[in-house]
């Protein structure tokens, strides 16, 4: 029969001899390429582990000289990170076992009942399920990463209560309170305290209307006391087993008060168009209709000099308003229309 | 019957303008200047007769009363009646607005835009 011929090595902790040899034949039996570290007290494993970087699965045994149970396996997890621990126990200690599987240690086995191929599947199923757990583990955090490292602003909150359950941290350097802080707030302590109705309103209709994401414009209130003026993107998501609001809110503040900036400009220059039609056609209209009636006029008419006069009055009439359309018009400096 | 030539408009050099070139159009009419809506009412008021055919060239931007403010009091004034009194806008705005309003009115018998030209006063006064 061949061996695995894996690289592992493998803390035994176990202080009864003979246990020990009968596991580390078993070991050698089936593993070409091991290293089998044996440990047969708790504080000698702990050193062990210290010190000892690379170990890829411990073999712990569930009663020792120094320490044994529960708080055995649970300080032993404190120092072992992620290696997977198999419990050996005998036959008396089965109930506490099971109890301790819980604690995620990988699997128990009787000792009475190990054989190599018992101890060789307990050991290989160990290493598959971390190495899976450790991709889940990944994915998990890539997935929480894009919520807490978002550059947007993000929260979930619960729609019942209304409060905050969980907020990323744009969020909080947004808004100014801390995690806790929000977490001990609902979503009304980031609304202005006179927009609680309108609220609540747009609570109701979301209620009704087709959970598409896009929420709307709203104000909202900073910890400083400044309002910001925010899109709001929300979707309904599962969260630790019941349906909450993800938010995703992005301030728009400066965007509106450009777009406010470039109404005011506009309506400056219909103004400037409206003067233009309006002033300066009167002084215009007249100098057209003074030529008009100089046209008909002999050249040798006493009237010419008065036509002539009256020409030169309006142009001069007329290059007035321009000169104020003009200055108008400069004086249209987009920073200076800021609000 | 007599004919009169009402010409209302703040701007004196137009009102002049205008009197000159219907001069020459319709030589001996009488022509009356007035500077706004309020002062072409009292004229009205005064001496209209049912007996004079009226021609009225109006402003619209008039102090005191202006153009449309004019025809409004001038319809409510019993004593005057319609079928001898013309009037024909004649401003500086472009606007369709304007035009459109001055469409809707009975009194109001033509929209003309500032400068006049001899064809337009040929055609009011010719």
């Amino acid at each position: 029969m061949t061996k695995d011929d894996q690289p592992l090595s493998i803390l035994v902790i176990e202080d009864n001899p003979g246990d020990f040899m009968l596991i580390d034949d078993f070991l050698l039996e089936k593993f070409s390429a091991i290293k089998v570290i044996h440990e047969e007290t708790f504080e000698s494993a702990i050193a062990e582990l210290k010190s000892f970087e690379n170990i890829d699965i411990i073999l712990l045994d569930l009663i020792l000289p120094d320490m044994k149970g529960e708080q055995l396996v649970e300080k032993v997890q404190e120092h072992s990170g992620n290696i997977p621990i198999i419990i050996l126990t005998g036959y008396s200690d089965i109930g506490l076992a099971r109890k301790i599987l819980s604690k995620g240690v990988s699997d128990f086995l009787i000792k009475d009942e190990i054989n190599p191929e018992i101890i060789y599947k307990a050991i290989i199923y160990a290493l598959e399920r971390k190495n899976y757990i450790t991709k889940l583990n990944t994915s998990k955090k890539i997935y929480r990463d894009l919520f807490d490292f978002s550059p947007q602003p993000m929260w979930i909150f619960d729609p019942s209560t209304l409060h905050f359950l969980n907020v990323n941290k744009a969020a909080i350097n947004k808004y100014g309170y801390t995690l806790e802080e929000f977490k001990n707030m609902t979503i009304k302590d980031i609304r202005p305290k006179n927009h609680m109705e309108f609220l609540e309103k747009s609570l109701e209709e979301r209620k009704t209307r087709d959970p598409d994401t896009y929420a709307g414009v709203f104000f909202h209130a900073l910890k400083s006391g400044e309002t910001i003026c925010v899109e709001i993107y929300s979707n309904d998501i599962e969260y630790e087993g019941r349906t909450v609001r993800l938010v995703l809110a992005s301030d728009i503040t400066e965007k509106q008060e450009y777009v406010s900036t470039i109404e005011t400009q506009n309506k400056k220059l219909r103004d400037i168009a409206w003067t233009q039609s309006h002033v300066v056609r009167a002084p215009l209209s007249r100098l057209l209709g003074v030529i008009n009636l100089l046209d008909l006029e002999p050249n040798d008419s006493e009237e010419v000099p008065f036509l002539l006069e009256q020409i030169k009055v309006s142009g001069k009439e007329l290059d007035k308003i321009i000169q104020d359309i003009v200055a108008e018009t400069r004086s249209m400096d987009i920073k200076t229309l800021k609000r | 019957m007599n004919k009169l030539g009402l010409l209302v408009d703040d701007d004196p050099i137009f009102n002049w303008v205008s009197s000159k070139m219907i001069e020459k159009v319709d030589p001996g009419l009488t022509i009356k200047s007035c500077a706004n809506g309020k002062e072409a009412l009292d004229f009205l008021c005064e001496n209209y007769t049912g007996e004079t055919i009226y021609q009225i060239l109006l402003d619209i931007n008039m102090p005191r009363l202006n153009g449309w403010e004019f025809i409004e009091e001038l319809e409510g004034i019993q004593t005057i009646k319609s079928d001898n009194v013309f009037i024909y806008i004649v401003s500086s705005s472009t606007d369709e607005s304007d035009i459109k309003k001055a469409d809707g009115l009975e009194l109001v018998k033509g929209y003309f835009k500032k400068p006049l030209s001899i064809e337009d006063i040929k055609s009011i006064f010719g």
